[in-house]
């Protein structure tokens, strides 16, 4: 018989080996999470206060290490990168500059540990508390994206460690009441604000407006901001409001809708892969409206990219003007900063790289404050910090969050990527409103 | 007109999933392997046909004559991709525990999706179909053309398989494995040959689809689970093993989902799907198309 052609002691020898490498596996992974959770008790209990006392004299010798956890692989990868590339390479300045002078009179070089939690906040809880107990690192770097973060700030609270992180927006990262968070990015609910100011400036403003929301916490936080927003501007009203899940790839039905409902304006609060099909499926839908906007990576070129002239019209926003020529202590200025980033990576920095940049610089800036180099007193310098990198002005408001409004770009046919909104560090005026497909 | 606007996204999105699933209900007719990488065909043949227009025009934009010669591309490819995993691995596992078939498809797709994540990049990659017009509107129902295209094309590519099981040799071969294997092997059929080429087919179509959908939206490394999912369900609904079923079951699954995401909410769809599935595994376990548990015993 065929099937038992096949001598049978390979199948069992590989059989066995797969079985005992899959027992192995999950038995080490058990272990791992017992071990997990035996520290994250203890480290509630004993890390606060020894971790709070001891950090200086632990982290003291000649380095202070930073440590956190980062979408290396999984959705947010590309985004992830971003940081891990700012991270990595604002530190490598600092140490060949010969690192940071501190307050207590010392001087440090900074060390990183960055590890992959793929998106996914079970992972990254378990990232950093393992950094805390097992690594000794008392000084972390956020992770990208509010489900993550929120969760990784919990436990950055549980342990008294303060948090600095450029990737989580949620304003629900902000209202627990954790005093060991800083976010470097304006909240989600504030993303998609500008983008109504700049339409209800026009001469042709917007009547009717539609949101169309992904059902993750960061999508939802600005969803929430943007009808709040469309409340109180009057003469806009809201006639489409759709959550959709984040597996939907396909947004033709609700599309449909923002045609069938006549909407002026469309808001899409999603992320890169929802704002391609958006870009792609206006046109195939026949949806003509004078504005569309995508809350997340419509900015990034590979977005152009892949939407090729239909990203064209397009806005989105930002928390970073990259021609706004800000000081920088690392870098120099916000222009040299670019340069560094282009010429290191090969690609043109967005405000993940700035955020990310700043997060290391609200570090460095607090170790330079402090007279003894511990959590608590790091997390007191970080509240009153006040100081201007490449990312901007860098000061944080009572809950723990920067005090910056976001930005509105817009790619256009000719000149590309450009500041639309507000006026003062405007590029170009918009392209309002955008023009029907039959025009194109 | 509504209503009849969200039939049609359904039909024609349905059409693909389809597609999807007919090569996930054929492996698991045929080999008894519930194939948790099958998703991964899908982004694998998303990605052959970007990469071949990418490739020889510089950039994934193409006429569509040339984008449906990329679709043939990806299902040739798919097909010795899943005849060469059939071969060295999964071979390995057949007739074997369940659970271990499970976990190594799984290792696989998880293999499979770091690997292109470290090749391609976590971006979202799409092909552009030049078209003069992007829909045509007939009767008030706006018809994306690039759409219908992929309907057709899924359509033909699940018509094409089930003419090839009927009526050719190894379609023959493949119909007498699935019922009994070792019968098979007594009559001269080379069982791994054929469990072989199956598995090349369920991938084949797999990867044509996901050129179809590389082309309607786009493609990334982590798209292939929700595919994986909707293949269980349509499967599930249409009868293990059956193409009709499967054919049948994928229209049925996108224009449920279409008028709920358009009567009610994007955010039901997957509930109603799923509640569905639950019903009809409580009234009639063997699905649409399939033989019936209690007839066969």
């Amino acid at each position: 018989m065929t099937t038992s052609d096949r001598p049978t002691r390979d199948r069992r020898t590989f059989l066995k080996a797969t079985a005992g490498v899959s027992v192995v596996g999950l038995t080490g992974l058990a272990g791992c999470a017992a071990n997990n959770n035996d520290n994250g008790d203890d480290g509630g209990d004993d890390g606060g206060d020894d971790g709070g006392n001891d950090g200086g004299d632990d982290g003291g010798k000649d380095t202070l290490t930073l440590g956190g956890s980062m979408s290396l692989s999984g959705d947010n990868a590309d985004l992830g990168k971003l940081y891990q590339d700012a991270y990595k390479l604002t530190i490598q300045k600092i140490n060949d500059s010969g690192g940071i002078e501190a307050g207590d009179g010392n001087t440090y070089e900074l060390d990183m540990i960055l590890r992959d939690d793929e998106t996914d906040a079970s992972k990254s809880k378990t990232i950093y508390q393992d950094l805390i107990d097992r690594d000794d690192v008392d000084y972390l770097l956020g992770p990208y994206s509010s489900s993550v973060t929120l969760p990784a700030s919990a436990v950055a609270a549980k342990n008294k460690k303060p948090m600095v992180e450029g990737g989580g927006a949620s304003p629900e990262i902000f209202a627990q009441g954790n005093e060991w968070i800083f976010g470097l990015l304006p909240t989600a609910n504030k993303y998609a604000l500008s983008s109504v100011d700049m339409a209800m400036a026009q001469s042709s403003a917007p009547k009717k407006a539609a949101l169309l929301a992904e059902d993750d916490t960061f999508s939802q936080s600005t969803a929430k901001g943007v009808r709040q927003k469309i409340k109180n501007t009057s003469g806009l009203s809201l006639a489409v409001d759709e959550t959709f899940p984040s597996s939907t790839s396909d947004l033709s039905t609700n599309l449909g809708k923002v045609r069938d409902q006549g909407a002026d304006m469309l808001i899409l609060a999603a992320h890169q892969k929802h704002a391609i099909v958006m870009a792609k499926q206006l046109e195939s839908q026949n949806v003509d409206v004078d504005m569309a906007m995508a809350t997340v990576g419509s900015l990034n070129q590979s977005f152009k990219d892949e939407a090729k002239k239909n990203g064209d019209y397009v806005y989105g926003p930002s928390s970073w003007a990259i021609n706004a020529d800000f000081e920088d202590p690392v870098y120099g200025s916000t222009s040299k900063f670019a340069d560094a980033i282009k010429s290191e990576y090969g690609y043109e920095p967005d405000y993940h790289s700035a955020a990310g940049e700043s997060v290391i610089l609200t570090f460095k800036k607090a170790f330079e404050t402090v007279d003894e180099v511990t959590p608590t007193k790091v997390r007191n310098a970080i509240r009153d910090i006040k100081f201007t990198s490449a990312y901007g002005n860098v000061t944080f408001d009572d809950s723990g969050v920067i005090d910056k409004k976001m930005l509105l770009y817009q790619w256009q046919p000719e000149k590309g990527k450009q500041i639309v909104w507000p006026k003062s560090v405007q590029q170009s005026s918009p392209a309002y409103p955008m023009p029907d497909w039959s025009e194109r | 007109m509504a209503i009849a606007q969200f039939v049609v996204n359904g039909l024609l999105v349905g059409a693909l999933f389809a597609a999807v699933a007919v090569g996930f209900a054929l492996i698991w007719g045929v080999v008894d392997i519930i194939n948790l990488a099958h998703g991964e065909m899908v982004m694998l043949g998303g990605y052959v046909s970007y990469w071949v227009l990418t490739f020889l025009l510089g950039e994934a934009t193409a006429s569509p004559l040339v984008a449906l010669a990329s679709v043939l591309v990806s299902v040739a490819v798919l097909f010795g991709v899943g005849y060469a995993l059939q071969r060295a691995l999964v071979a390995r596992v057949t007739d074997e525990d369940l659970f271990l078939t499970l976990l190594v498809t799984f290792g696989l797709s998880i293999v499979i999706q770091q690997l292109a994540l470290q090749a391609w990049s976590a971006d979202p990659r799409t092909v552009t179909v030049q078209f003069g017009q992007q829909s045509m509107n007939l009767g008030g129902v706006v018809v994306p053309k690039m759409k219908l295209l992929a309907f057709v094309g899924a359509i033909v590519l699940t018509a094409l398989l089930y003419v090839f099981l009927k009526n050719s040799r190894t379609g023959r071969s493949i119909r007498a494995v699935s019922q009994n294997a070792e019968a098979a092997a007594l009559v001269g059929v080379d069982v791994e040959h054929t469990r072989a080429t199956t598995f090349g087919l369920s991938s084949g179509i797999a990867g044509g689809a996901g050129a179809f959908i590389a082309m309607i939206l786009n493609v990334q490394p982590q798209m292939g689970l929700i595919y994986t999912l909707k293949s269980f369900v349509i499967v599930v609904f249409g009868g293990i093993g059956s193409v009709p079923g499967a054919l049948v079951g994928g229209l049925l699954l996108g224009t449920v989902e279409e008028l709920t995401a358009g009567i009610v909410s994007s955010k039901w769809t997957l509930a109603v799907s799923f509640s569905l599935l639950i019903v009809l595994l409580v009234v009639k376990p063997s699905g649409l198309f399939g033989d019936s548990v209690e007839g066969e015993a």
